[in-house]
């Protein structure tokens, strides 16, 4: 009997390590190669522009490209709705990034880009002061950036 | 399409597909003042957007506070035509989900 026990025993112990280590690996295994990023939570809460961009991209310099395309009007009459569009003429563009250096939380959007789509993104953005929009192009593993200033006559509400 | 959610079009252009979308969400920021209380209204805010072409995840957005009230997005898909389904997809920070969908005109 004694022996019967400590093989079942024995049993039970590998079939819960077997478990243990399965459950260990099934979340890994079920994360799919195109699901979005977790939300950069430290990165949209930092209040420096630089520590923002940190956050995201480490300490990777970007290079400035006129092969990006950062379109918003030079004189926004509300604060509230600035539309911004950011098009990047390059290869292998895996991400878009939007940030402002007059918000008092500089990161606004990142966009993740599959090859399914342009490298274009348009959406509108709150700036409460006038202020550098400035967008960072993650592409074949190098960042660009392009900068566009707008002048804002009518606060944003913060942002 | 247009419900509570918001609007969505999704055009065939150029081989593949316009889209533009307006998004029913307050985008607040947690800094304006409610004039009738004197209160913060509470930040409020879409974190995650996804948009799907025919069942597949084209493109992907993380939104802070600083994205505009009722948010405005367009995007181009490649290849596509009419018919076609696009769904967007989105997640706040309370946790509320809402989506809007569409075929392509």
């Amino acid at each position: 009997m004694m022996q019967r026990r400590e093989l079942l025993e024995t049993g039970f112990m590998a079939a819960a390590m077997v478990a243990v280590g399965l459950g260990g690996l099934l979340p890994a295994r079920a994360r799919s190669d195109i699901a979005p990023d977790v939300w950069p939570e430290r990165a949209f809460h930092a209040e420096a522009i630089d520590a923002a961009i940190a956050e995201l991209f480490g300490d990777r310099s970007a290079e400035d490209s006129a092969r990006i395309t950062l379109t918003a009007p030079d004189i926004a009459e509300n604060g509230r709705v600035v539309p911004v569009e950011v098009a990047a003429d390059l290869p292998g563009v895996g991400t878009i990034t939007v940030l402002s250096d007059g918000n008092p939380y500089p990161l606004l959007a990142r966009a993740h880009i599959t090859p399914a789509v342009a490298a274009r993104v348009s959406i509108r953005v709150k700036l409460g002061q006038s202020a550098n929009l400035i967008a960072l192009v993650e592409a074949s593993g190098k960042l660009y950036r392009a900068t566009r200033a707008v002048k804002v006559t009518a606060g944003g509400c913060g942002g | 399409m247009s419900n509570k959610h918001g609007r969505i079009r999704a055009k065939a252009k150029d081989g593949g597909i316009g889209v533009r979308a307006l998004i029913s969400h307050p985008m607040e920021t947690g800094s304006r003042i409610d004039p009738a209380t004197n209160q913060a209204i509470p930040r409020h805010y879409i974190q995650q957007v996804i948009c799907e072409h025919n069942g597949e995840i084209v493109l992907s957005l993380d939104w802070g506070w600083g994205v505009s009230p009722k948010p405005y997005l367009a995007f181009h898909i490649q290849h596509g035509q009419p018919g076609d389904s696009v769904v967007i997809r989105w997640t706040d920070d309370r946790g509320e989900s809402s989506s809007l969908e569409t075929k392509v005109g």
